[in-house]
């Protein structure tokens, strides 16, 4: 009986005091986190992606495949829009302020959570196609 | 990463270098190539730059100065300016030295403009001597960050690329590499500091 009081008590005092510890987060601080996660996790991707556009354009200097040259424009162009989508989305993100209310910052943020998950998403979807790119074109220098 | 703090890696990647800095001499970072006697060091490659008034800026803008550079974009909220703050520090240490400048390159040149610039240094109350904030074509900025961050790059456990992570790399009189910081923890400031003050001493 002890036991079984004791099973079902230990877990609880626990949970308390883990919950005594944090800060108790709210809908916003949630979401928040949620926006700067998807940016953190991307942001050093810039740097990744632009180097591939470099070499893209290095190798795209050595071809003579008419296609390939064509292709290779296009990447880079997709390349090109999908840096100035991060770019773009920080010079438009305003950090909410503290005395903002709960019901303008939470719709921002949930707006914003879409924004920054495109832009995600297509900076992943460049670096994905433009190294399938880079390889096809440094075959294809090397034939 | 503008909005992120550093990361586990970062300190990490720090904590090796610092541990180099022990006998009053501050190594030379980067790869370094071994011919019989000769080394040759990782040298910062030539560019060219505008700042703020819209002038050039290129490596002998520091001629017989030694530097300290850090990559950062007037719309970014969060880190760059408190990287600022402490780079303001720095400025008032060696405010009277003619031969310590500040460099700090944009991301987003197409954003920062001249004008830009001009803007945010009098927002920031940045002083107008011996700091250029410049800005430049946008992929060539990208590819010397990896001149300029090398250090971390030789690291195979370092994070990829270059991280706008707030960090400031001081550049000696060689075009090399000698110290680097997080521009956002200031006791870490306090330390490159030093460092910066010892290679001024540096014969």
């Amino acid at each position: 009986m002890h036991l079984r009081y004791l099973l079902l008590v230990i877990p609880l005092i626990l949970t308390i005091g883990s919950c005594k510890q944090e800060k108790v987060k709210t809908e916003r601080d949630i979401l928040f986190n949620e926006v700067m996660d998807i940016h953190d996790t991307c942001m050093p991707e810039m740097a990744t992606l632009n180097k591939l556009k470099r070499n893209i354009r290095k190798t795209k200097d050595t071809l003579t495949d008419e296609k390939l040259i064509t292709n290779s424009n296009a990447m880079l162009t997709s390349i090109e829009n999908a840096e100035e989508g991060m770019m773009q989305w920080m010079r438009d993100f305003n950090l909410p302020k503290k005395s903002d209310p709960d019901q303008k910052v939470i719709p921002y943020l949930k707006e914003e959570k879409i924004k920054i998950q495109k832009v995600s998403d297509a900076m992943y979807a460049a670096l994905k196609a433009g190294n399938e790119l880079l390889k096809t074109n440094q075959t294809s220098s090397n034939e | 990463m503008f909005f992120a703090c550093e990361t586990e890696q970062d300190k990490d990647v720090n904590n090796k270098i610092r541990s180099l800095n022990v006998n009053g001499i501050l190594p030379i970072l980067g790869e370094k190539e071994i011919n019989g006697k000769d080394t040759s060091y990782h040298t910062i490659p030539d560019y060219n730059f505008t700042n703020q008034y819209g002038e050039a800026v290129n490596p002998n803008t520091f001629k017989d100065a030694i530097y300290i550079v850090d990559y950062f974009f007037t719309s970014c909220p969060t880190i760059c300016p408190k990287v600022k703050e402490q780079e303001l520090r720095v400025f008032e240490k060696f405010k009277d030295r003619k031969d310590v400048y500040l460099l700090s390159v944009s991301v987003d040149p197409t954003y920062d403009t001249v004008e830009r610039l001009a803007w945010y240094v009098d927002k920031l109350e940045i002083p107008k001597s011996n700091w250029h904030l410049v800005t430049g074509d946008k992929d060539f900025i990208y590819e010397i960050a990896e001149d300029f961050f090398h250090i971390a790059q030789e690291d195979p456990d370092a994070p990829g690329g270059f991280n706008h992570d707030g960090r400031l790399i001081l550049v000696d009189k060689n075009k090399r590499i000698r110290s680097f910081c997080d521009g956002l923890d200031e006791k870490d400031v306090d330390r490159f500091m030093l460092d910066v003050q010892m290679l001024l001493d540096e014969k």
